[in-house]
């Protein structure tokens, strides 16, 4: 279990609701794993890289994707992790609130593990989607960073 | 002024090889004319000829024929030494009878002095009182025996007037001088005019035949003609009138016979006559003949022939210059209609540049417009999701701690109203992302309308559905899929009754139109537009409806190409919209075909 306790989510987000509405949740739904924060996916991919001054790289993560931010947006970011070899079979669900077909048909396209709507987890449906992401990781084996 | 213009036209029409060619023509034709008149007169003049000479020869043929009987009287007096009075009537009386125009015929005998016994023994014999007389300038008076004498001794008339007899011709001038000369020259001879005592404004003429017996002079036939009806038996067939004619004996001095005017004058020739003269020498004088012919004149189809061809050369260039005028004035115009058309098209060009280049200024304000309103709706929604957020976060944060309840219920309405925001800028957000960015493909209409109903009756409420068979088509699915799901979730949660009871109805198949109709609230006449129009609600519902599902309708339907609109529910108190859904039908087989690949 303990193994387990050690995956990491890595918010990649720019609005401080967002990441502080995230920290609630994971306080309601007691789940003790480490949150990461990035304000963007130049930033996310410091962190996924050991580029990042502060924040080490993680061993085990999910990756929660915001797609719009400020100087790497979300599809920028799944671009890039795609098309990086170590970071290719990175776990990541789209968390954002934009509905548009577009941005879910692009997302899937690069594979996303899950497209979750902000407003549809909002009062308490967060918590839900974060219960949702626990039972997922205490099944699914996730690829470890070397 | 237009006349100046055409008569300016008209010049520039004429070509100068054009008029010099008809000119040259039209010459042609009047020498042709002319050339043909001159041998139509010539022939004419050549007849007149022939007549004139006809006439003449008939003249000189009446005088001989006259002559000869003369002659052979005087024959007769040269057989024999004595002829009586007898014989002399037997002789005279048929020739007075065949000859009309002789007025009497006369013996004289021509005779030494010594022989008048001899001449009063015949004179005698005709008129026993018979005497001989001369003329003196004091009158008549006895023959004085002396000298050569030619005493008139048989004297016959027309009208028995024998004053004349016993005469001693060579007493008179003119008688003498005629006889000298028939002595002289041993043959008839005519004596100078002289007028008839008896036929007052007649000429006559004496003629003398010598009578010779071997080569000695016997002595004469004299007769005395009248010119007049001689001319008239003479002009008889010969188609010359009396009026035509003149006889001038031009031996001594010119002297008019014929008419009888006296003197030698002619008369003026009439207007457009010609005068042929003829002389010709009748026992022994100079005889000229004037006959005055009216001028023969061109014959009027003569003018044909060049005022025919003059005129239809004349048509020729006026129908050739007024086409060609013609044709420069039709050039003209065309060519300012071409100016016309090239400005019009220059126009048309720029205005189509115009068009081209609002429709762009258009086309980049609605996606701006798009743009807009898509990003102020999502970036609105973040800091509106913070504070819905924030306020949920007090409501929790607040639970169980001993606050006013005035607190509770501000945070609550402040929750409230912010989800109500967030549903405003989601509809918006729909309404300017609805488009028709979306391929057509072949679908089955009624399945679609199915799916519709389904997520309706999912997300809002259950309620009686009855649909008519819809067609397969070749539509955007998606978009007609959106419309049906809006319109049906219109009626459904404006609708007032527990279980809202809906009918689709199939009204046409092209274009295909169909109708809603719902037992819901009927909308007013006066709003039936206002409905279609975005953020508008007919009643306060305040917290589910946003109003914007008919606006996407219309914009969607109207994008399509249809029409929409609210019409009176036929069956009941309900609303019925209608609208129009251009599409293309696909043939069952061809749809069932493409079930079974799909499948």
């Amino acid at each position: 279990m303990n193994d387990r306790h050690e995956v990491s989510f890595l918010l990649v987000d720019d609005d401080e609701i967002d990441v502080i509405s995230m920290q609630r949740a994971m306080k309601k739904q007691r789940i003790v794993n480490p949150l990461l924060v990035a304000r963007d996916g130049v930033e996310a991919l410091e962190i996924l890289r050991g580029q990042h001054p502060d924040t080490p790289r993680p061993a085990s993560v999910i990756v929660l994707l915001d797609l719009n931010m400020p100087r790497m947006n979300g599809h920028e970011f799944l671009n890039a992790i795609r098309g990086d070899e170590s970071l290719s079979r990175l776990v990541v669900f789209v968390l954002t609130s934009s509905r548009h077909e577009r941005d879910i048909h692009q997302a899937y396209e690069q594979h996303v593990a899950g497209y979750i709507v902000k407003d549809d987890i909002s009062n308490g449906g967060l918590a839900k989607a974060l219960g949702l992401l626990d039972s997922y990781w205490r099944v699914v084996e996730l690829p470890v960073t070397e | 002024m237009h006349t100046a213009w055409m008569v300016y036209r008209f010049r520039e029409g004429i070509r100068l090889g054009e008029c010099i060619l008809a000119a040259l023509l039209i010459a042609g034709f009047v020498m042709i004319a002319i050339t043909v008149a001159k041998a139509q007169r010539d022939s004419a003049l050549s007849g007149m000829q022939d007549r004139v000479g006809g006439v003449v020869e008939r003249i000189e043929n009446d005088v001989d024929a006259r002559a000869y009987a003369l002659s052979q009287i005087a024959n007769v007096f040269a057989a024999s030494d004595f002829v009586t009075y007898q014989a002399w009537q037997t002789l005279t009386i048929p020739l007075l009878e065949q000859f009309p125009e002789l007025t009497g015929v006369a013996y004289a005998p021509w005779l030494e002095a010594d022989e008048l016994d001899r001449a009063m023994a015949q004179g005698q014999l005709q008129e026993p009182s018979f005497s001989m007389f001369e003329l003196s300038p004091r009158g008549p008076r006895p023959l004085t025996a002396s000298g050569q004498h030619a005493p008139l001794v048989y004297v016959s008339t027309r009208d028995g007037n024998v004053n004349a007899l016993g005469l001693d011709v060579l007493s008179e001038p003119r008688r003498s001088k005629m006889i000298q000369q028939a002595r002289a020259e041993g043959t008839l001879i005519f004596s100078a005019p002289l007028d008839l005592v008896r036929q007052p404004g007649n000429i006559g003429i004496l003629a003398a035949a010598p009578i010779f017996r071997s080569t000695q002079l016997q002595g004469f036939v004299i007769s005395a003609f009248s010119v007049q009806p001689l001319v008239t038996a003479t002009l008889t067939g010969s188609g010359i009138q009396g009026s035509q004619l003149q006889l001038i004996d031009s031996t001594a001095q010119a002297q008019s016979v014929y008419p009888p005017t006296g003197g030698g004058v002619l008369s003026p020739i009439p207007k457009d006559h010609l005068r042929f003269h003829r002389s010709t020498t009748i026992a022994g004088r100079v005889w000229t003949t004037v006959i005055d012919l009216p001028a023969p004149h061109a014959a009027p189809w003569i003018h044909a022939i060049w005022l025919l061809p003059t005129l239809a050369v004349l048509l020729v260039v006026w129908l050739n210059v007024t086409r060609r005028v013609q044709l420069e004035r039709t050039q003209a115009q065309v060519e300012a209609a071409i100016s016309d058309l090239v400005t019009v098209n220059r126009q048309l060009e720029h205005r189509e540049r115009e068009l081209q280049d609002s429709l762009a200024h258009i086309n980049r304000k609605n996606r701006e417009l798009e743009s807009f309103a898509y990003v102020a709706s999502h970036d609105l929604k973040a800091p509106l999701r913070g504070i819905r957020n924030l306020s949920a976060w007090l409501i929790e944060d607040l639970a169980g701690m001993d606050v006013p309840e005035t607190v509770i219920d501000h945070t609550r309405r402040l929750t409230k109203l912010t989800q109500k925001m967030t549903d405003l800028l989601e509809g918006l957000l729909g309404f300017s992302r609805a488009s028709l960015d979306e391929m057509t493909e072949r679908v089955d209409l009624g399945e679609l309308v199915e799916k519709a109903r389904v997520r309706v009756a999912t997300e809002h409420r259950q309620f009686t559905w009855t649909a008519d068979p819809l067609p397969v088509v070749s539509t955007r699915p998606g978009t007609f899929e959106r419309v049906i799901r809006e319109l049906i979730t219109n009626a459904v949660v404006h609708n007032p009754h527990a279980t809202p009871t809906l009918c689709l109805t199939l009204v046409a198949e092209a274009p295909l139109t169909l109708r809603l109709c719902d037992d819901g609230e009927p909308i007013p006449a006066d709003a039936r537009d206002r409905v279609f129009e975005i953020f508008q609600t007919l009643k306060p519902t305040g917290d589910d409806v946003a109003g914007l599902g008919l606006a996407v309708v219309r914009k969607l339907v109207s994008y399509h190409g249809g029409r929409i609109q609210v019409i009176d529910n036929p069956n009941t108190d309900g609303t019925c919209i209608e609208f129009t859904w251009p599409c293309t039908p696909v043939s069952e087989s061809l749809a069932t075909d493409i079930n079974k690949d799909t499948a």
